[in-house]
């Protein structure tokens, strides 16, 4: 059964685009916090990027150790081809479903 | 739960984070910060285990049955709550104080030293024969032209290195720093199997020839700490003691070398050439790995014939039978007391633990046998067997999971407290090494100080300790969880009814056993925290010799090539003079080695006086003193004079001596006047006069005692690298801001060290004895509590199943007072039974802590009768109350219920 993407899914994807070399755990939330102003759980994002991993949509590696991290080792994320296909997917059906109303959803406020 | 990979780069984001939010407003928002961080990660990841474990897998019915009997669980232990509580609290103090004392006796003990194959490297010493005592040997460090000897003929090991501590002012920054480190051979980190982790490790020629520039090694630390982990620090340079030195390589973290706290590395031809060719400068310890085909006893047996060598080469008339000798590097990590205290805390902590789990077998009994009508129910409904054991074995699981996270939460508060109570547990399990065999108690030091970079909590442990109270409540509810699924129901549930457990005797008698173990247990421990208490309180009031009240001590580092020990004496007494003439300073002096510190000179001394054939040499500590030592420290001057300013160089040598000196050498006679030639200081020869004799000083340890001891003047003999004291009416934080200031008039590149008030050295070394006893007082009187808990319980339980029984001897007319009588005379005969036997375990007990006391016999008596008699005391009280509650039985009311 193809997995689709949850919304924080689809959000971590989209960080990890933006981001390129440098998405891990802290650049991740920063990013998505900045940009969508949505408070992320540290929690929820590990088990999201271990999940994703599991699911071959993301992959990692251990980085070098910087001094601000106490000389500890970052896990970089990098998106794989099925995590684009999955996230185009999504954007596309959103993309194509939005045609016509952004206007009025943007309109919107919560 | 987390792959350390995992861990390690959650912990590096939420450190990161931490800091990128610039420092929140206060330390408790940053650490609140943090931990709601890490519950949020914790409570994520259970919850998608959960979810995996739930979802996947195909055993569903089986499954069902589990969840249904975790629910029922947790209503059942919800429903009797204090049941579940009480159970907890026992696994969580038995499981903590076990893991937080396994862990440390995992990494001070039992973990490999964190080098390749450990079990190969050995320590080679030298063996010098005892000049007071023929026929004895004691292992010595080399001299570099020794081991080369030695090096040579040797043919079972494969390689091996000399190496010696060190230390080095870091200058020509702005905060100059002192630094620790080793001179080694290029073959020291080959034997370890420890590479550089940038740039290179010293190569066979650096380390055999002087170098034409002088070459460094840096540690891990110092490297992230004063160059940001810079790998192009490598091939820049270094200024040590005002000397560039070229650096080589960076040395993996954690790694400080075997002495334990280095942070740079020099080849050993760093050292002076004469120092390295003088075959009597005993400086070098040498570790070396054996060939893999040769035993560590066939090691050491080729080490004494090769040791040979030294006695060929260097043979010393007055002195023969030099060699050599290989012992395992494991075998030296812990100082031989600090063993002994460990092991004896582990094995009290294993004794708290075993109480609790016969406390647990208790409840648990108890638990299963008032259960027994709603057994009987259940199988009357058509439940199976296997499927009530397996419910109540679910509830003994969940409480043991409940127990171990609680456990494990007082383990880490365990750790914690210690060790913000032990501010450098390092330095004080490490620290005291002093008499004979200094060479090698320095050297377990440091594998003490590597081992101790490893304490943690250990996984194993952990799980052995769950496992052991998991299986205990299992165990004993199993028994009558079978028992009573067995029986046949109608009399179960009539019996159930009428308030009584007559199925349940067989088990009740085991529980009387129970109790007398655990009174036993209880009375052992006690007498050995006894023993260990009353040491403490005679060590408090052992006589120091000395007034420790408002003195600061602390070090001046001065180095060669800048000084030598004419200009660092002067600075010394320039120092002491410019101090002791700041306001509210008292006095200010110099003394080569400070009381409780330990590592002072010894040498020996002759008398010129006797004819030169009478070649008795007396052992004695030596010590360099300025003119206001004695009276800055407040020790008492017995007779005669002390030394004065007027005692310089050119005037005539005079030394003073301590009263064990006196009276060891002297006896029956007056030594002021008397010539002595001490063995160090330039005082040879025909020596020096006698002017004085001073009141014993502990230099030592307290526990040890006292050694002769003569003192030198320092005006007349010039010696640095000891203490300054400071007698002062002002606050350490006053006065510690006044000593840099004088210290960086006059030498801005000197760092002060090891500044501390002399009361807090006087509790550094009394600190291991103090926390052994207190800790082992501890663990007793939990074990007090508890198998008073247990005795309580029992009796309770027993009155309560003879309610019927006494109840129809009130009727026959028993008075109250008979009742009390008969529960209490039941009371006395577990408690003194568990006495009897615990009187004979704690004698042999009690005797291996002989090294541990200090003026106090194992056996004593008084301490013996006077704990029976507190145990007996609280046994009757936690007696009293059952007993108190039998005679309020009502011979009515129960005759009708029955």
């Amino acid at each position: 059964m193809p997995h689709t993407l949850g919304d924080f899914e689809q959000l971590i994807l989209m960080a990890m685009l933006r981001l390129g070399d440098d998405a891990y755990g802290v650049s991740l939330r920063d990013e998505i916090e900045s940009r969508t102003g949505r408070a992320v759980a540290a929690g929820a994002l590990y088990t999201a990027l271990d999940r994703m991993e599991k699911r071959g949509f993301v992959t990692s590696r251990l980085g070098e150790p910087t001094p601000a991290r106490g000389g500890k080792r970052k896990r970089l994320y990098t998106i794989l081809p099925a995590g684009e296909r999955a996230l185009a997917r999504v954007y596309e059906s959103l993309r194509l479903m939005a045609g016509g109303v952004g206007a009025r959803l943007r309109a919107i406020k919560e | 739960m987390l792959p350390p990979d995992d861990f390690e780069a959650i912990a590096g984001d939420l450190e990161e984070s931490l800091n990128q939010m610039g420092g929140p407003p206060t330390k408790r928002q940053g650490r609140f910060w943090y931990w709601r961080q890490v519950a949020s990660i914790v409570n994520h990841r259970t919850a998608a285990t959960m979810r995996d474990l739930t979802v996947a897998g195909s055993k569903g019915r089986l499954r069902m049955g589990f969840r249904q009997d975790l629910s029922y669980a947790v209503r059942s232990l919800f429903k009797d709550r204090l049941f579940a509580i009480t159970t907890i609290v026992l696994l969580a103090v038995g499981i903590g104080a076990n893991v937080a004392m396994f862990s440390l006796v995992n990494a001070v003990l039992l973990k490999p030293l964190p080098f390749a194959e450990p079990d190969r490297l050995m320590i080679v010493h030298l063996l010098a024969p005892d000049r007071e005592a023929p026929g004895v040997f004691r292992p010595n460090i080399w001299s570099y032209p020794k081991y080369e000897a030695f090096r040579e003929r040797q043919r079972a090991f494969e390689s091996m290195a000399a190496f010696g501590g060190g230390n080095w002012n870091l200058t020509g920054t702005d905060n100059p720093e002192r630094l620790s480190g080793e001179f080694v051979e290029s073959t020291y980190f080959d034997v370890l199997g420890i590479q550089a982790v940038a740039g290179r490790t010293f190569s066979a020629e650096e380390t055999r020839a002087p170098a034409s520039a002088p070459l460094a090694m840096l540690g891990y630390g110092v490297w992230t700490r004063r160059f940001g982990a810079d790998p192009a620090v490598v091939g820049r340079s270094i200024d040590l003691n005002g000397i560039p030195y070229t650096i080589v390589g960076i040395l993996p973290r954690g790694f400080r070398g075997l002495t334990g706290s280095a942070d740079v590395w020099v080849p050993i031809t760093t050292i002076a050439a004469e120092d390295l060719r003088n075959p009597y400068d005993h400086s070098y310890t040498v570790v070396a790995r054996r060939r893999a085909d040769v035993s560590a006893a066939q090691a050491d047996a080729d080490s004494r014939i090769a040791g040979q060598a030294v006695e060929t080469r260097y043979h010393d008339a007055r002195n023969p039978g030099w060699s050599a000798t290989a012992m395992p590097l494991d075998d030296q990590r812990v100082d031989p007391i600090v063993r002994r205290s460990i092991l004896l805390l582990l094995t009290a902590v294993g004794a708290v633990l075993l109480i609790v789990c016969l406390n647990l077998a208790n409840l648990t009994l108890f638990k299963a046998l008032a259960r027994q009508r709603e057994m009987a129910i259940r199988l009357a409904l058509g439940a199976s067997r296997f499927r009530i054991v397996r419910q109540q074995m679910t509830e003994s699981a969940l409480l043991g999971v409940a127990g171990a996270v609680a456990g494990l939460a007082v383990a880490t508060l365990i750790l914690r407290v210690g060790s913000s109570l032990m501010p450098d547990l390092r330095m004080v399990l490490t620290g005291g090494a002093t008499g004979p065999g200094r060479a090698t108690a320095a050297q377990t030091a440091g594998l003490t100080r590597v081992a101790l970079d490893y304490v943690g909590f250990d996984t194993p442990t952990l799980l052995f300790t769950l496992l052991a109270a998991v299986l205990t409540t299992m165990l004993f509810g199993l028994g009558p969880a079978w028992g009573g699924s067995r029986r046949d129901l109608t009399t179960a549930m009539k019996a159930s009814a009428a308030g009584s457990t007559p199925y349940g005797a067989r088990w009740l008698g085991g529980r009387n056993l129970l109790v007398i173990v655990e009174i036993a247990l209880a009375l052992v421990m006690l007498t050995a925290a006894g023993l260990m208490l009353t040491s403490v309180t005679r060590l408090q009031s052992a006589t120091l010799g000395f007034n420790p009240d408002s003195v600061l001590t602390f070090r001046v580092p001065l180095a060669a090539p800048r000084y030598d020990s004419r200009s660092a004496a002067q600075l010394l007494e320039r120092l002491t003079t410019g101090l002791s003439q700041r306001s509210g300073v008292i006095a200010a002096t110099y003394g080569s080695c400070a009381p409780l510190s330990g590592g002072c000179n010894r040498t020996t001394s002759k008398r010129p006086d006797r004819p030169p054939s009478d070649g008795t040499e007396n052992p004695v500590g030596v010590l360099w003193a300025l003119p206001g030592y004695f009276d800055t420290l407040g020790i008492r001057v017995l007779r005669g004079r002390v030394f004065t300013d007027r005692d310089r160089a050119g005037q005539p040598k005079v030394v003073v001596i301590s009263e064990t000196a006196a009276r060891s050498y002297w006896p029956g006679e007056d030594p002021i006047g008397k010539r002595v030639a001490v063995g160090q200081g330039g005082f040879g020869g025909d020596g020096a006069e006698i002017v004085g004799i001073v009141q014993d000083v502990r230099y030592g340890s307290v526990e040890t005692s006292v050694m002769p001891d003569i003192y030198l003047p320092m005006l007349q003999s010039m010696r640095s690298g000891g203490f300054i004291f400071v007698k002062s009416r002002l606050a350490p934080a006053t006065l510690v801001p006044i000593v840099r200031q004088e210290v960086s008039a006059l030498d801005r590149d000197v760092p002060l060290i090891d500044v501390k008030m002399m009361g807090e050295r006087f509790g550094d070394a009394t600190w291991r004895t103090r926390v052994s006893a207190w800790l082992l007082g501890a663990f007793a009187v939990l074990a007090l509590i508890l198998s008073a808990l247990g005795l309580y319980g029992v009796m309770s339980q027993g009155v309560e199943q003879r309610r019927r029984e006494l109840g129809v001897r009130l009727a026959l007319g028993a008075q109250r007072r008979d009742i009390l009588r008969l529960i209490i005379r039941r009371v006395l005969g577990l408690a003194i039974a568990g006495i009897v036997i615990g009187l004979g375990l704690a004698v042999p007990t009690t005797r291996l802590l002989t090294a541990l006391l200090y003026q106090v016999e194992p056996g004593d008596p008084v301490i013996f009768a006077a704990l029976a008699l507190v145990l007996l005391a609280v046994a009757l009280l936690s007696g009293y109350l059952p007993a108190k509650r039998a005679t309020e039985v009502d011979p009515l009311t129960t005759l009708r219920d029955c």
